[in-house]
């Protein structure tokens, strides 16, 4: 869904802004395309206004790069210099902070085009011009497109640590499928690791943002701490793939896992509503059925466990252990939805 | 270390632009532009694959540069042209987003559609040698940046490897400690900001220092199993410590609680000299004092938790804080047999 949000961003960005360059004849009018489309791109912040000043003013550095390299292109070595000082502080803007990586491309690249292709004092301006009305373009998109529910800032990153976690605990239950784990491991630990640093990420953006709440928010701080909660129980489910050694024997709770894996989607999908719709203080009728069907499913667990596992297994502390995580994570998701509706 | 790393990188891409720009001048005749985009973009390299995702990145120019410039020689409508350019970047960025990149990464799909959008909007009129040209060009441009990538400052992958290993332990060293802090509730009033605060440092540093790149898909051999091991162990370590964190978060019954200190703190000390020793062979210095295993910790800390459980209880009926305490002690060998796997491997190595 994101992704596909992309690309009617970029697709619409750049549709308009050939449009607009073909019906007005627009000399320098792909100035107006190439800002406005790679600037639409940029995405660095899942919070609205953030991305908003950003692109304001990455563009700004933009407009005023391409003018300073057309303005250069006629002297050889100064143009050679300026832009080996633009390129190496650029490089390790964005070796120092990743999220900056794709604006140093394209402020970089823009640079080049423009240095390349040299115009007079009085194209040049229209140059400016059209980067300036590219922006202005890139960004009013961006604002149409952004679903008004999550302007909010903390919605965005809620919005996204759901789908996150979501996408972490998909594979985390697959991975119990998986009969080839061992002989594949650093495979299926590579998709879980990135799937887990997605989740830390948007973790990590809510705790700071904690960490500036005053005490009168208590009902914030209280989300903050059961999200973090629900993600460390979730790697804690994570950890028996490592701690068996045959993972045929997870077989006999493959309908269970696929069970537990399909209704966590189903829970994480009701807050991610949740947030989608008007009031995001409606009551969450669904999270409890949901997370007593779970539980249903863990009693399962636990019949399974006491009919064979505590027989078949030489080490059965480790599935009690599962046992109680998945019991604490249908706690802690109680637990969340309650303090959700709370005033 | 990493400052360093990130300075030589910027100057070696920085440098490359800088002698591109020049050889433009002096070696091409029309669109010179085309050589320092070339050269910047196969220099967006991984650590460990330069040479192959350079290699890369220069075909996936080669071909949109051609392509474009032929269906620009066919096409003449300039508003078809601008709609071809705009569905080509948008399928482009489509596809890059869709295949989950890192950060800091410019796939090849991206590399394909940031060239072909170049291509179709150039306001120069193309001509029947403009295909030749653009390809010297683009030759040129990759020519420079795969040969300085590689020859300026070159990234040495164990020396790399190690040196974003070493934060990523001592972050771990004191997140144990924090931890162990938390369950005894050492500093009581301060807690609560101990909590948030080392779960946040902990993130942080992963998240700045964690060698990902060696899963790259082109790694060489000579690196892919020792070193794609090895970061499995390393990111191991951390969800351990987010599991002990976890249940160090519960509040245990303080007499019970009691009887596994000496045994935890004893394991504790243990588990972090054999960190310190780990970081002493990354700095490539001999780790100075004989180490325990912590066999005989692990040996401690299970015999006391069998003298506290009832032996005649089923394990589906144990009460929360023994659970809890299991799972702590569980988590406890699984760093022993992590952290003996991770020195075992640095042993053989050096």
């Amino acid at each position: 869904m994101i992704v596909a949000y992309s690309f009617l961003r970029t697709f619409l960005t750049a549709t308009i802004t050939v449009l607009i360059s073909s019906y007005f004849s627009l000399s320098e009018g792909y100035w107006l395309v190439l800002s406005a489309t790679l600037l639409s791109q940029i995405h660095i912040i899942d919070v609205f206004k953030k991305n908003i000043y950003f692109m304001l003013v990455i563009g700004f550095v933009i407009t005023c790069h391409i003018s300073l390299s057309n303005w250069l292109s006629n002297q050889i070595i100064l143009l050679s210099i300026y832009l080996f000082i633009v390129a190496f502080l650029s490089s390790y803007l964005a070796l120092k902070k990743t999220a900056y990586y794709l604006p140093v491309i394209f402020i970089n690249l823009l640079g080049f085009l423009s240095a390349g292709i040299h115009v007079g004092y009085q194209l040049s301006i229209t140059r400016f011009e059209n980067t300036i009305v590219g922006t202005a373009v890139a960004i009013l998109v961006c604002s149409i497109l952004w679903p008004p529910s999550i302007k909010n800032t903390v919605n965005q990153l809620l919005r996204n640590y759901f789908f996150t976690m979501d996408q972490f605990q998909k594979i985390i239950f697959l991975l119990y499928s998986k009969r080839d784990y061992k002989e594949n491991s650093y495979f299926y630990e590579k998709e879980l690791n990135q799937k887990r640093f997605n989740v830390i990420k948007t973790v990590q953006l809510l705790q700071k943002i904690g960490s500036k709440i005053d005490n009168s928010d208590k009902k914030m701080w209280r989300i903050i701490n059961h999200i973090s909660a629900v993600f460390e129980i979730m790697t804690m489910l994570s950890n028996l793939r490592y701690r068996v050694q045959d993972h045929s024997l997870f077989e006999v709770y493959e309908k269970e896992f696929n069970y537990f894996s399909n209704t966590t989607t189903l829970i994480f999908r009701e807050f991610m509503m949740q947030l989608n719709s008007k009031s995001s203080n409606q009551p969450i009728k669904n999270i409890k059925q949901l997370t007593d069907s779970i539980l249903s499913s863990v009693h399962s667990f636990e019949d399974i466990y006491r009919s064979t596992l505590q027989v078949v297994t030489s080490e059965p502390l480790i599935y009690l252990i599962f046992i109680q995580n998945m019991k604490d994570f249908c706690k802690d998701i109680t637990l969340l939805a309650d303090d959700w509706v709370a005033e | 270390m990493k400052n360093l790393f990130m300075i030589k990188r910027a100057y070696t891409q920085a440098f490359a632009v800088f002698v591109s720009i020049l050889a433009s001048y002096y070696y091409t005749i029309e669109e010179s532009y085309w050589v320092v985009i070339s050269t910047f973009l196969v220099m967006q390299t991984t650590i460990g694959v330069a040479l192959r995702q350079s290699v890369q990145r220069y075909i996936a120019l080669v071909l949109s540069v051609s392509i474009g410039t032929v269906i620009l020689l066919w096409m003449k409508e300039v508003f078809i042209v601008g709609m071809i350019a705009a569905i080509g970047f948008s399928v482009s960025c489509y596809l890059s987003e869709k295949s989950s990149p890192r950060d800091g990464i410019v796939t090849i799909p991206l590399c394909v559609g940031i060239s072909f959008f170049i291509v179709m909007l150039s306001p120069i009129i193309p001509h029947s040698d403009i295909v030749h040209m653009r390809l010297y060009n683009v030759t040129l441009g990759a020519g420079i940046g795969i040969i300085i990538n590689l020859v300026v400052f070159p990234i040495h992958v164990d020396k790399e490897f190690r040196n974003n290993l070493i934060p990523i332990f001592h972050s771990y060293e004191n997140y144990l400690s924090e931890i162990i802090n938390l369950l005894f509730r050492e500093e009581h009033a301060k807690f609560e900001n101990a909590k948030k605060y080392s779960m946040k440092k902990l993130l942080r540093t992963q998240a700045k220092f964690f060698p990902d790149w060696v899963y790259e898909f082109g790694l060489s051999i000579r690196f892919q199993p020792g070193h794609r091991h090895f970061l499995i162990m390393v990111e191991r370590v951390g969800q351990i410590l987010f599991s002990m964190h976890h249940i160090a978060t519960h509040s245990f019954d303080s007499e019970l609680l009691q009887i596994f200190k000496e045994p935890i703190v004893n394991y504790t000390e243990n588990a972090k000299n054999i960190i310190h020793a780990i970081v002493s062979v990354l700095y490539l210095k001999n780790p100075v004092e004989q180490l325990s295993d912590l066999s005989d910790e692990v040996d401690a800390l299970e015999k006391t938790f069998q003298q506290v459980i009832p032996v005649s209880l089923e394990l589906l009926d144990m009460s929360k804080d023994y659970i809890l305490l299991a799972s702590l002690i569980t988590d406890m060998k699984d760093f022993r047999i992590t952290l003996i796997k991770l020195a075992q491997s640095l042993r053989s190595s050096s």
